[in-house]
């Protein structure tokens, strides 16, 4: 592990060393000596080699022999020294002899230190270490400096192209930073605006409040606020801030973004107007619509009303006229007679029906009660007890809960849906079944038959005033089971057709349980 | 045989109405004499003739619900108003389904909140029943 982790090291720190003799054999010694310490090693048998390698190469440091031919080590260093790329690479002179002269010309070049011959390994090792560490910091340092320096330049471009005004300031509101939209929005010059109270520009403006620098809760935007902006002029405006704290060197800075909301307050204002217009519309609307329905509703009720006087003695009188004249009309009279009394009693039934559905919809709300609707079923049998023993019809009922309803409502929806099922019976014997299902909010009811069924593509069509499926054949005014909608619908209920499973039909209404 | 007959006050602007009314006393073998009136103002102003003249009152004041220029709660009204009458009984016919109808019909003084049906036996029976049945209360207060 060690020695992975330390050629690892090596491999990214490695700083190279240059170590100038012009005696080969001591280039080797020294080279042995300096291996252990794992950094590259660069060898130069003369001061102009050195130089060269100058040129291309950054060196941690640079052994020098000073007593070289040609150039020696003094003149070397001087030439190095003079190179801006290598003036400040420490030099260590190498010699064979102690002279006060050679040690004052060798410090006067810039030497960091001098070495005596013969090398003593572990000394030289040493103090190549400590530049080998210098070395490396100093890399480590120049790339943290070029990070922080990227950083920033990113930091400002993100500032300078920022949709919205940035400022940037400490806790005091002092401005450090702003952007150049900050300008743009306030008007002021971006000198002006440094050392100036963000409070000038927005005279609400508080740093905000959760400030605890420990917790290190310093992340994301406070939300939005809608604040007065002033501008150079001393124009107030509106605008929404956003305001988020970050922990700096400094202290606490907060950046501060801030939007001009002119236009965005003067589209909310106009959305208020367009929407208080509509709803005004609405209303009138509403109040017409109310009008035009209560006087179609005042009309259909009178008129049923109405027709229902003369109808009715179109239908007693040839009733009467039909027993009276007796023998005495042709059988072709008598046909004629009878077309008329059929008809009238068809008349009759449809405006009577009319008037019940126009009565359940329009009449006031009546006061709810506790409804036995096991009776309720018992009474509706009763009324309908004719036609159920002449067809051999069968209910089948589970036993039903008492509801706090309204009885004559209930009555109306099991006697008119009892009704349609023994209408619209299929060959087979008829069978009704009644069923109850509690919801937490509701009693659900059903009344399932296995007569003709109904089309699902009918099933809201049938709940319309006077509509029928079928002919003649089937009896009925075709208002029973819009009398139904209108009952449940009295309830604060719902009335449906349960899509078809069996044949037959099954129709559910819903009542709320209070 | 005349004097035996029952005498019918009847406000009802419907003729046919009142001829069938007529026929169901008849159903149920009771002799009439019909006095009739189609307005309601005709009504209350025929009302407050008895008592002051000495007039034999009627036996059974017959008021449809609906009438020309008013309704029967007028005309029960003057009844009501005039002491003659306390011991007749009146009864208002009507083909009307709304039970505010008959509430009011009643809390106006109406014994009775008669249903017109439209089948003429049904019309006959019912109505004739109701009729007999308060000619009856009306001979029981008297006797």
């Amino acid at each position: 592990m060690t020695s992975l982790t330390r050629s690892e090291d090596g491999a990214v720190n490695r700083v190279k060393l240059l170590l100038v003799d012009d005696d080969r054999d001591n280039l080797l010694a020294l080279q042995a000596v300096l291996e252990p310490l794992g950094q590259e090693l660069m060898l130069a048998p003369s001061g102009s080699d050195a130089l060269r390698l100058c040129l291309d190469h950054d060196f941690a440091a640079i052994l020098l022999d000073v007593r070289m031919p040609e150039i020696d080590g003094f003149e070397t260093a001087e030439l190095i020294r003079a190179r801006k790329k290598s003036s400040h690479t420490p030099i260590l002179f190498i010699t064979g002899y102690r002279s006060d002269e050679q040690l004052f010309r060798g410090y006067d070049l810039g030497a960091v230190d001098f070495l005596f011959k013969p090398i003593v390994p572990e000394v030289l090792q040493s103090k190549v270490s400590v530049f080998v560490e210098l070395s490396r910091s100093e890399q480590m340092l120049r790339r943290q400096a070029e990070a922080l320096a990227r950083t920033e330049q990113r930091f400002r471009a993100v500032l300078e192209a920022a949709p919205d005004a940035m400022v940037i300031t400490g806790t005091d509101g002092m401005i450090r930073l702003a952007n150049s939209r900050t300008d743009a929005v306030f008007g002021y010059k971006r000198h002006e605006l440094i050392g100036l109270n963000i409070n000038s520009l927005i005279p609400h403006w508080t740093p905000p409040d959760s400030h605890q620098p420990d917790s290190g809760d310093y992340a994301g935007p406070l939300p939005e606020t809608r604040l007065e902006g002033r501008c150079y002029e001393g124009r107030n405006f509106p605008i929404e801030i956003t305001r988020s704290p970050f922990e700096s060197e400094e202290g606490i800075l907060i950046t501060t973004a801030i939007r001009d909301a002119t236009e965005k307050v003067q589209a909310e204002e106009r959305l208020s107007r367009i929407n208080a217009e509509l709803e005004r519309r609405v209303a009138e609307r509403t109040i017409e619509l109310t009008r035009s329905n209560d006087a179609l509703r005042q009309f259909a009720w009178a008129a049923s009303h109405d027709l229902q006087e003369p109808v009715r003695m179109v239908l007693s009188y040839s009733q009467w006229l039909g027993r009276s004249a007796g023998q005495k009309l042709t059988s072709e009279e008598a046909r004629m007679l009878d077309y008329v009394q059929q008809n009238g009693a068809r008349l009759h039934a449809l405006l009577s029906d009319l008037r019940h559905y126009i009565f359940l919809s329009e009449s006031e709300q009546p006061s709810a009660a506790p409804v036995d609707c096991n009776a309720v079923l018992d009474s509706v049998k009763t009324y309908l007890e004719a036609a159920i023993k002449e067809l051999g019809a069968t209910i089948e009922a589970e036993t039903l809960p008492t509801v706090n309803s309204v009885e004559i409502l209930l009555v109306q929806l099991f006697q008119n849906l009892i009704s349609n099922s023994l209408r619209y019976r299929s060959e087979k014997p008829v069978v009704i079944k009644i069923g109850v299902e509690p919801s937490p909010t509701e009693w659900i009811f059903s009344v399932q038959d296995n007569g003709i069924g109904i089309d699902p593509s009918q099933a809201e069509y049938i709940f319309g005033v006077f509509r029928r499926l079928h002919g003649r054949q089937y009896p009925g005014t075709g208002i029973g089971l819009a009398i139904c909608k209108a009952a449940a619908e009295r309830l604060g209920g719902r009335i449906w057709v349960e899509p078809q499973k069996s044949p037959g039909a099954t129709f559910k209404f819903a009542i709320p349980r209070d | 045989m005349v004097d035996d007959a029952k005498k019918i006050l009847i406000v009802e602007d419907n003729l046919a109405d009142v001829r069938l009314i007529e026929e169901a006393f008849h159903a149920q073998r009771i002799a009439i004499e019909i006095e009739h009136y189609e307005t309601a103002s005709a009504g209350v102003r025929a009302i407050s003739r008895y008592g002051s003249i000495s007039q034999s009152v009627p036996d059974l004041i017959l008021l449809d619900y609906n009438l020309p220029g008013g309704y029967a709660r007028d005309v029960l009204q003057a009844i009501n108003e005039n002491p003659a009458l306390a011991n007749v009984p009146r009864a208002v016919i009507t083909c009307s389904i709304a039970p505010k109808d008959r509430e009011r019909a009643l809390l106006s003084g109406a014994h009775l909140f008669i249903f017109k049906p439209a089948n003429l036996d049904d019309f006959l029976n019912e109505v004739g029943m109701a009729l007999a049945g308060l000619l009856n209360v009306r001979s029981e207060i008297t006797s």
